[in-house]
């Protein structure tokens, strides 16, 4: 049967085993249990790895909580906002058990994306189990990014001593790190700045932040 | 889309003209002041299901301030006009009508309110809506809430300014304007930065929003602009977001200011398609 894409929210048609616009895998094929990638932001589930955000869904027992309460409803602040995405799913933890972590641990954080839920989500940059990380639409990626702006393969996250690189892979719409006034396009490789924001193609913005 | 018979054409004009006049009388920033009971509501494009269930309970509040986005996206802005417009006549000092990025010859265009009014009431009805829409208000200011759109802006240092801009401006024209109705913000920036939403548009990041605030002496800003599920609380809560159309598949929300409480209420799908006879 045509399923939904729980990326991007495409119909797609039954024969499909990746979304026909961003590439995300169809669920059914793409289980935790059949993951064999180590670190969690790899194959088409970037949206569920880290919801530091919400402290509320972290118990790796809590199933999602659609709240059906009879309406109208009404709930006190504070309170975070629930994303219908904040799918708990197991961390798998593969470098802190036999190697202390290097000083200074990576992330990309979504500032902005045409798949609304993902803002705010932080996803580790693991140099320790790839050196290169890659960015693009389609799931072949360390970290897929659902927007069919995005090409399939559209840029390299790598580092060099302390340094940290962008480069572009000649993607139809760009990268471009943001200068204090501008977004500068990527001509081949750039040093990133201390919590570079890029925007990737159009509609993506990501913050790299290093904590 | 049917056509829509002559008597409710000329209602709805009669309607839009009159509140062109109001509009135009009113300055572009409305200070309400403290207000006991308040009810704030986002984007609703054409939900008008949530407009009548505001209109209707919570006409007994000292306000129901509209966030903007009326019209385009769902094909009922026309008659979600028709509910709001003759209730801001009715009391305009309760009902506050601001204005969207929506309400906008810019968007209307793309979005489906232009094609709307062609098709219920005839094009050359259109210039009414965009007339009234360039002299709505952009900001008001109740219990040291700066309600609006979108948000702040670069180079607004102070509220007096939004007092200073000039109605009526069609897109609108003016920078400061502009950006009321189409910034968006992001605590994970400082500064603006330019936004995905294209060229003059900007995310405002959390230091320039702290001080904007500071300076104004205001407790935060409520606005819509952006899809939520309800709402989006940022920037240690001085920054809410309120979303209360349907388009978007996820829930309506409006948000309750009694007193110093603020309270989240959530008008889902049962409630809004089966729900209360409304």
């Amino acid at each position: 049967m045509p399923w939904k894409c729980s990326g991007c929210g495409t119909e797609n048609p039954d024969d499909a085993i990746y979304c026909t616009t961003c590439g995300l895998k169809k669920p059914e094929e793409s289980q935790p249990s059949q993951q064999t990638e180590s670190v969690p932001q790899v194959q088409g589930e970037p949206l569920t790895t880290q919801q530091e955000q919400q402290p509320q869904t972290a118990s790796p027992e809590t199933p999602p909580v659609e709240q059906s309460v009879p309406t109208p409803q009404a709930e006190q602040m504070p309170a975070q906002p629930t994303q219908a995405e904040a799918t708990p799913v197991q961390q798998p933890q593969t470098t802190q058990v036999q190697q202390p972590q290097p000083v200074g641990k990576y992330y990309i954080q979504f500032i902005a994306t045409p798949v609304s839920s993902l803002n705010k989500t932080k996803v580790p940059l693991d140099f320790e189990v790839f050196e290169t990380i890659s960015l693009g639409r389609s799931p072949e990626n360390v970290l897929m990014i659902p927007d069919n702006e995005i090409s399939r393969r559209h840029a390299l996250l790598y580092r060099e001593g302390d340094n940290l690189y962008i480069e572009d892979l000649n993607s139809t719409n760009g990268t471009y790190v943001y200068d204090g006034k501008v977004f500068q396009a990527v001509k081949g490789k750039m040093l990133l700045p201390k919590n570079a924001v890029v925007k990737l193609g159009n509609s993506t913005i990501i913050k790299i932040v290093r904590e | 889309m049917s056509p829509w018979p002559q008597e409710r054409r000329e209602a709805l004009l009669d309607v839009v003209a009159k509140a062109r006049d109001k509009f135009s009388s009113m300055r572009p920033l409305l200070r309400l002041g403290e207000r006991k009971r308040v009810v704030v509501v986002g984007d609703t494009h054409g939900a008008i299901n949530v407009t009548k269930y505001v209109l209707e309970k919570y006409w007994e509040y000292d306000s129901i301030v509209f966030l903007g986005d009326y019209v385009d996206r769902e094909p009922y802005g026309l008659e979600n006009l028709e509910l709001i417009l003759p209730k801001f006549l009715e009391n305009p000092e309760k009902i506050i009508v601001l204005r969207g990025n929506h309400e906008s010859p810019m968007t209307n265009e793309y979005y489906g309110f232009k094609s709307e009014v062609r098709e219920k009431m005839g094009a050359e009805y259109y210039e009414e809506f965009a007339s009234m829409f360039s002299v709505m208000p952009y900001v008001a200011i109740v219990n040291g809430y700066f309600c609006v759109h979108g948000g702040i802006a670069r180079g607004l240092e102070s509220v007096d300014q939004v007092e200073g801009l000039k109605k009526p401006d069609l897109l609108p024209e003016d920078q400061i304007a502009m950006e009321l109705l189409w910034n968006d913000p992001r605590e994970e920036l400082d500064g603006f930065i330019p936004n995905v939403r294209g060229e003059g548009t900007f995310f405002y990041g959390k230091d320039v929003t702290l001080r904007f605030l500071e300076q104004n002496s205001l407790k935060g800003i409520i606005r819509g602009h952006e899809v939520a599920d309800g709402f989006r609380f940022e920037m240690d809560n001085r920054v809410i977001t309120v979303f209360s159309s349907r388009y978007h598949k996820m829930r309506a929300g409006i948000l309750r200011i009694e007193d110093e409480n603020l309270t989240q209420e959530y008008l889902d799908e049962r409630f809004l398609y089966e729900g209360d006879g409304l």
